[in-house]
């Protein structure tokens, strides 16, 4: 629901291990090499440890992803099983003959004629057992015997032993003594440190089509650090829950108090942060800053202000590390071609031919997007002009909801030359070890410099600009009467101000402030749902009839809930509705597995009390 | 929905060969199973001087057994497992729910139709062995069919008795098919086997002699049971629904498959189901067939797991002119003080009674592993200690 409001494609702090949002620290990366490494030449079995929520299971997704075709990979990700089930799953996992389940003997004659005959055929399997710290000594005794099973040249079968470090400390065991001296490789990955949570922040920020630095201020990058103890897992909760308190607070940068406010709630402690990163918005609108304290905002600006010199990440104020200074070269190296294949394509292209594809009518709003970009760090507002020509049909205001934040690609070309700048997005490669690569051997993900026609390529604006019209009826159909008055809200997401005075282009957009509230109580539903969490949902909604809803919930397996367009219609001080259009698509826990998805719309009726906004009826069809 | 239709017209087809399973010519060589039991059932060597006689309570007696064997076959079980697969939308939670928490009752209809484009097919296996009709014993050799007592006297002196070992096998195919969200058509095709060996006996004071045996079987289509049931009324997974059942004659009379007529039975159903648990309600009523039935039966269904439901179901029904097995006596033409009594039948109002306890399994996706047994409660009719029933059924669409 926030996406919007921070300018994001997706949300960037999605909880599942996807590969696509790697981020490889230099711990991950040597883990990925060893793991690609251990499989591609059959080394038999490799460990990898890493506490929990450190990212082991997308390391060794990406490294399993990034395997041919001729790598047939078995995942176990819970194999605390007896020694019956784990046969058995493993018979069904090599699709081995029925006997094979029931008969070790059988299991393992099967299974050394199917790996000669793959390995006859030039391929290689891998078994991966996930959460090993868990499994029974007999089961790791079953694993080491898998182990054995090799040609006289090579091992026939790949096995990753993936667990926390309780695995590590299990292994040291006398009677686990032979399994672990068949471990060929050992990665660990370590916690991020501070630098690299930040790169971690920025890195997944750019990948969700947002910028760390307009979204997150230092301090509060700091004590998510803090907090999470460098967890990737914890850092994704902590700031994914802060962009929704900012957003529920009508804010467009999360501070530390909203990380604290996150903290809270998880009940973790937030440590403490270096008085010398004292952050920006806040600090530099109220009040100059105080001798010897630093703003991310200087940073950014200086770096805004030098586009010939590669943008640091958030930690551009400290020094390199040496490594990190030894990749520089290399990465310099990289921009400039990357930027010169950028200048050859503009230059062929034309000037002219560049604009005729942009429409001309731009210029205006990029000039204001322009002054908001070069200080962007200052988070100053600068409307666009052509905004503020009063009130407009709805499908103008839809054409306008892109945040003046953001250049279109008519500004590209005034804002800085391709040549200057560092690679576009569409340089900015889209695979994910690839461009996280890009960033660790930079320690620099561009964050403030990120070219204006890469925005226009790969950003999030251009691209929802299409979902925006393509929301058009739903959102003509939802809203009462398409008057001035409603005020479209990032993707979808359209609200009526509460009063019809405050239609400023300026506040276009962006969600009312009015209206965050009810909208943030929306998306707690939304969530709650999303997470079969019937528990949490009476704190929001409290004449819900919480045994009903568990009895509901406990009937599909998963549930995502995705609003298109939302509707705030307040009736008084005290009453509101929402009305949203959307989709749910659920996994039902009996009969088939193929998740459904459903068109749905919900009226939601809300009511102010003491604590806020609680819904108090919900009617979806 | 035009495959799911195609697969149910497959389940109607199987009845077309029907027709080729009517009686066979007089002339077949192969018994037929009406005429293996009046074999059985008729007198041979009590002196009764009335031949006539014997034979018309012999064939009494035999319609009498034959129509309680159909009774019994024709209690086939319901098809109506889809709804536990479906999913509605809770208007007032916001969620989805399951249309109905279990997977729903044996042979009692509920009111839920699958709804619109979701079908199912279920197969089940049932054997049932008798051990009494109307209250006698069958394999102990008590059952008089004809005897000669002193007029005074109530112990015959000379009687033929009967032993019947008698079992049946229904494989039973059937189908259904969401035709709207209200409507559902269904049918139901049972396979059956019919196994009979019986002997019967002289005993004359004091000394039997085995007058015949006979062994006979009959395998072939019963009667097929086509089903409309529209849901007229609903409130979640409650409501109220009316169905109509035609019951075609397709099985082989002789053989004692069918009915040899057409039996129409319209029927009224009703449900209520909270938090997983229902309860069920039919009332039917059926006209053509040898008598007006009128049948009621109620069902409680419980998830005791979202893939497990329990079934417990009390089944009644009360038929006007039953065919009950009742003894006449009469006077022997010839010799004065003695008197004949002979096995046939009287069709007085009968009622039967019995309860099913089972569970349905959702094994995997969309698989019912179903079993259940019947139990009887009453004493008329022919009875069966106990009836088990497996039957596996599986939901299409959504």
């Amino acid at each position: 629901m926030y996406e919007a409001h921070f300018g994001l494609r997706e949300r960037p702090f999605d909880l599942s291990p996807s590969p696509r949002f790697l981020v490889l620290t230099e711990s991950h990366r040597e883990a990925l090499q060893n793991l690609q490494y251990g499989i591609a030449t059959r080394k038999g079995l490799t460990l990898l440890i890493g506490e929990a929520g450190s990212g082991k299971t997308t390391v060794i997704r990406a490294a399993v992803g990034s395997q041919s075709d001729r790598v047939h990979t078995i995942h176990i990700s819970n194999p605390t099983l007896s020694l019956a089930e784990f046969t058995e799953m493993i018979a069904d996992h090599f699709g081995l003959s029925p006997s094979a389940r029931h008969s070790k003997a059988v299991l393992l004659a099967e299974l050394e004629c199917l790996l000669n005959d793959r390995l006859v055929q030039g391929e290689t399997t891998v078994l991966v057992l996930d959460e090993a710290q868990s499994m029974p000594a007999t089961l790791l005794e079953e694993v080491r015997l898998l182990a054995n099973i090799e040609t006289n040249e090579q091992k026939l079968l790949s096995i990753v032993l993936a667990g926390q470090p309780e695995l590590a400390e299990r292994l040291n065991q006398h009677d686990l003594r032979q399994l672990k001296q068949r471990a060929a490789l050992r990665c660990d990955i370590r916690p991020l440190s501070q630098a690299e949570t930040e790169t971690y922040v920025a890195s997944r920020m750019q990948m969700a089509g947002g910028i760390a630095s307009q979204s997150f201020t230092k301090e509060a990058v700091i004590l998510i650090h803090n907090a999470s103890r460098g967890l990737p897992r914890t850092i994704n909760v902590l700031a994914d829950n802060a962009l929704l308190g900012a957003f529920a607070a009508g804010r467009s940068l999360v501070d530390a108090e909203a990380v604290r406010a996150v903290c809270r709630d998880f009940d973790l402690a937030p440590g403490v942060v270096p008085g010398t990163y004292f952050a920006g918005d806040v600090a530099r609108s109220v009040a100059p800053p105080a001798p010897g304290v630093k703003l991310l905002s200087d940073d950014i600006e200086q770096v805004a202000q030098d586009s010939a010199r590669f943008v640091p990440p958030l930690e551009g104020h400290s020094s390199p590390s040496r490594s990190e200074r030894r990749r520089m070269p290399y990465a310099a190296i990289a921009v400039a071609l990357a930027s010169a294949a950028v200048l050859t394509v503009l230059l062929g292209r034309g000037l002219a031919g560049w604009r005729a594809v942009h429409p001309a009518s731009e210029p205006a709003a990029a000039t204001a997007a322009l002054s908001e970009t070069t200080i962007a760090g200052t988070r100053l507002a600068a409307p666009a002009p052509q905004a503020a020509k009063g009130q407009k049909p709805l499908q103008s205001q839809i054409e306008v909801a892109r945040p003046a934040t953001q250049p279109t690609t008519a500004e590209a070309s005034l804002l800085t030359p391709p040549a200057a700048t560092t690679p576009p997005a569409s340089s900015v490669p889209e695979l994910p070890a690839v461009a996280s690569r890009g960033f660790t051997e930079t320690s620099s993900p561009p964050v403030a410099l990120r070219p204006p026609e890469a925005m226009s390529e790969s950003g999030s604006r251009p691209a929802s600009e299409p979902a925006l019209q393509a929301l058009l009826p739903i959102a003509a159909a939802i809203a009462p009467a398409p008057t001035s008055e409603s005020t479209v809200l990032g993707t979808g997401m359209i609200s009526q101000p509460a009063s019809a005075g405050s239609t400023s282009p300026a506040d276009r957009g962006q969600t009312a402030p009015a209206d965050a509230p009810m909208l943030a109580v929306v998306e707690q539903y939304r969530r709650a749902f999303g997470t079969l969490n019937a528990s949490g949902v009476n704190r929001f909604w409290p004449g819900v009839n919480t045994r009903s809803l568990q009895r509901a919930f406990d009937q599909i397996s998963s549930q995502e809930i995705a609003f298109d367009a939302c509707v705030v219609l307040p009736a008084s001080a005290e009453r509101a509705s929402v009305s949203c259009r959307g989709t749910a698509r659920f996994v039902p826990k009996v009969g088939g597995r193929t998740p459904r998805e459903e068109s749905r719309n919900w009226t939601f009726r809300l009511s102010r009390g003491n604590s806020g906004w609680v819904i108090d009826q919900v009617e979806s069809r | 929905m035009r495959r799911h239709l195609a697969a149910f017209a497959v389940v109607i087809g199987l009845a077309s060969p029907a027709q080729a399973q009517q009686p066979s010519s007089p002339s077949s060589t192969v018994p037929r199973l009406q005429d293996v039991l009046s074999f059985l059932l008729t007198n041979r060597s009590i002196p009764t001087g009335d031949f006539a006689g014997d034979a018309q309570a012999a064939s009494a007696a035999r319609d009498a057994v034959a129509g309680l064997l159909l009774a019994e076959l024709g209690s086939l079980p319901t098809t109506s497992p889809a709804s536990g697969f479906t999913y509605r939308l809770d208007p007032t939670l916001g969620t989805s729910v399951r249309s109905s928490e279990n997977f729903g009752p044996f042979f009692v209809e509920r009111s839920l139709t699958a709804g619109k484009g979701q079908s199912s097919f279920g197969l089940g296996h049932t054997v049932t062995s008798f051990h009494a009709i109307d209250g006698r014993s069958l394999r102990d050799g008590t059952l008089v069919s004809t005897a000669s007592r002193l007029v005074s006297q109530t112990d015959v002196f000379d009687a033929e008795t009967l032993t019947l070992r008698m079992r049946t096998r229904s494989l039973t195919a059937s189908a259904l098919v969401g035709v709207t969200d209200r409507l559902d058509l269904s049918a139901v095709v049972p396979l059956v086997s019919i196994d009979f060996d019986g002997e019967r006996v002289d005993t004359y004071r004091g000394t039997s002699v085995v007058q015949a045996t006979a062994v006979a079987s009959s395998a072939g289509l019963g009667d097929v049971l086509l089903r409309a049931k529209y849901n007229a009324w609903r409130s979640l997974a409650s409501g109220l629904a009316v169905a109509g059942e035609v019951r075609l004659p397709t099985g082989n009379t002789a053989n004692l498959l069918g009915a040899g007529e057409a039996v129409f039975t319209p029927r009224v159903i009703a449900s209520a189901e909270l938090e997983g648990v229902s309860v069920h309600g039919n009332l039917g009523y059926s006209t053509g067939g040898a008598s007006k039935t009128v049948d009621y039966a109620g069902a409680l269904a419980v998830a005791a797991a979202p893939r497990l439901t329990i079934v417990v179901e009390a089944l009644g029904r009360r038929v006007d002119r039953g065919g009950r097995l009742a003894y006449v006596t009469a006077l022997h033409p010839s010799l004065v003080g003695i008197e004949t009594i002979r096995l046939s039948s009287t069709a007085e109002p009968t009622g039967r009674l019995a309860v099913v306890a089972g569970f349905r399994w959702n094994v995997a996706q969309r698989l019912l592993a179903n079993m259940n047994v019947v139990r009887p409660l009453t004493s008329a009719g022919l009875r069966a200690r106990w009836v088990p029933t497996i039957t596996l059924d599986y939901a299409l669409g959504h």
